[in-house]
């Protein structure tokens, strides 16, 4: 895999996030880099007794850098989905603050503005660790993953997605975010590991937080044992590595009989299990797909995992044709002709110097 | 106060001949519709099929609580008037004829072209083109009559 660009976060205030940010671009092969204007972050970041200096990167040598790509959610952005970085290793990716996201000034920077196109409902940004690691997924992808599809029922072709035995509990709650974001109502989860379902009050709030759960309403479905027998058609497992088929090569569209399922496990190629014994059983049919990411035991991060996943899903799932613009309307009625002078547009207001004086 | 009467007009129908007026039902001398000193300043309508009112107009000099555009103010002083621009407020003089001379030949022309294009085309109750495309036909015709009734103005 060759070099990613450089992923900037701009005004990154959680360390967890800023953590996450540099697996995103480990998993990448990218390089992370932090604009941090009041050193608050730094700050935090030693505070917590995390190992190393976080590295950091100034406008101006941003903007000496090539590309700029901004993943931001604004109005007239282009869709992640279709834009290329001709050269990544030439460019810079950025990503911005939790709650008010990339600043002006990096904004005004970015040659390039993409975003993920979210489904409609209350929760409307991902994780901005998620949404780095789907920004630089599509970005410096491979040809053939090309624009979201356009569909007359796109819920009828989204299929079921089972959130296998996550680890850690803010990362299920995060994935389960971007779930949400992407469009499902509800998700399978598969808690062997205790992170979710009658867990400590702390590890609770952490992980329901992490999930926006004030706001997001999606359904967690515990799925405690294997059935009896397959309750889908396909089940498509999707881990980081290069086995199985690329994940934008299968179909992943096709509806509630087809369930995707994401394991929290250690890919084959470091050392871990063929996941299709443990899950195949649910489905007729099993296939594997892979990522074709970095393998890098620390980088692969549950929620990374999940958010890319479910961007290639809601990517084929599609969304309806947006409306024709109607010409406007004509004026009712017989029509008329004015001979007439518009007045200049007043700027500010006037004030006469006697007045200003009296006051 | 009107600034033309019932004699100004027919003259200039009676100098456009039959074939400018043909179709023209009514040329209305109507009260100013709503507060003149608020943009934009109207000054006449034509109501299809072939219905033109003028509209009255406050006594000059006009006080306008903002300043006119260039292209505006040009279109007043080629009838004579005289515009003093100030920060925000301007000042429009007729002095004379002029504000008669700028309903006859600017107002009232234009009118009437927007009338001939609407009834040449045979369609006397609808829309026939776009609105940018009809008032600068309608501009070209009272334009052409105007080089024909003031040759003096286009030496200016």
């Amino acid at each position: 895999m060759r070099a990613g660009p450089l992923l900037v976060g701009d005004g990154i205030q959680n360390v967890h996030n800023a953590a996450a940010l540099l697996d995103a671009a480990r998993m990448f092969t990218s390089r992370a880099v932090f604009r941090d204007r009041g050193g608050r972050l730094a700050a935090a970041w030693s505070d917590q007794g995390r190992s190393g200096a976080l590295p950091m990167v100034t406008t101006d040598e941003l903007a000496a850098s090539g590309r700029v790509v901004a993943v931001e959610n604004l109005p007239g952005a282009a869709d992640v989905y279709g834009a290329r970085l001709p050269h990544p290793e030439r460019a810079a990716v950025i990503v911005g603050n939790e709650r008010r996201g990339i600043s002006v000034e990096l904004l005004a920077l970015a040659h390039q503005t993409v975003q993920i196109p979210m489904a409609p409902g209350p929760l409307d940004s991902l994780n901005v660790a998620a949404a780095a690691a789907v920004g630089l997924f599509y970005l410096i992808g491979p040809a053939g993953r090309g624009r979201m599809a356009i569909s007359a029922h796109p819920a009828r072709c989204r299929p079921e997605l089972l959130l296998a035995g996550p680890h850690d509990h803010v990362e299920t709650g995060s994935a389960l975010r971007s779930a949400a974001c992407f469009g499902w109502r509800r998700v399978l989860l598969n808690d062997d590991q205790h992170v979710w379902f009658g867990v400590e009050r702390q590890q609770n709030t952490e992980g329901r937080a992490a999930a926006r759960r004030a706001r997001n309403s999606i359904r967690v479905i515990p799925l405690k044992e294997p059935p009896a027998r397959p309750l889908f058609d396909q089940a498509v497992i999707v881990t980081p590595g290069a086995h199985g088929a690329p994940l934008h090569r299968l179909n992943l569209a096709r509806g509630s009989s087809q369930l995707i399922i994401v394991p929290d496990e250690m890919p084959e190629d470091l050392g871990g299990v063929d996941p299709i014994p443990a899950w195949g059983c649910l489905a007729r049919t099993a296939v594997r797909a892979g990522l074709g990411v970095a393998l890098d035991a620390g980088a692969c991060r549950y929620r990374l995992l999940a958010s890319v996943v479910m961007a290639e899903v809601a990517r084929q799932v599609g969304r309806p044709a947006r409306p024709r613009r109607r010409p406007p309307a004509r004026p009712a009625g017989r029509p008329h002709y004015d001979s007439l002078v518009r007045l200049a547009p007043t700027l500010g207001e006037v004030v006469d110097l006697d007045e200003l004086s009296g006051y | 106060m009107r600034p033309v009467d019932r004699a100004d007009v027919r003259w200039l129908l009676g100098r456009l001949g039959p074939e400018a007026a043909y179709g023209l039902r009514l040329v209305e001398l109507a009260a100013s519709p709503g507060d003149w000193r608020r943009d934009p300043l109207r000054f006449g309508r034509l109501m299809v099929p072939g219905r033109i009112q003028l509209y009255d107009q406050p006594k000059p000099p006009w006080d306008l609580p903002a300043s006119l555009p260039r292209d505006a103010a040009t279109r007043l002083e080629r009838a004579g008037a005289r515009v003093h621009d100030g920060v925000g407020r301007s000042t429009v003089h007729w002095p004379g004829e002029s504000l008669r001379v700028f309903f006859l030949f600017d107002v009232l022309l234009h009118e009437l072209g927007h009338h001939r294009v609407q009834h040449e085309t045979g369609k006397r109750q609808v829309r026939t083109m776009r609105t940018r495309d009809h008032e600068q036909a309608a501009s070209l015709w009272a334009e052409r009559w105007r080089s024909v009734l003031l040759p003096w103005q286009q030496s200016r």
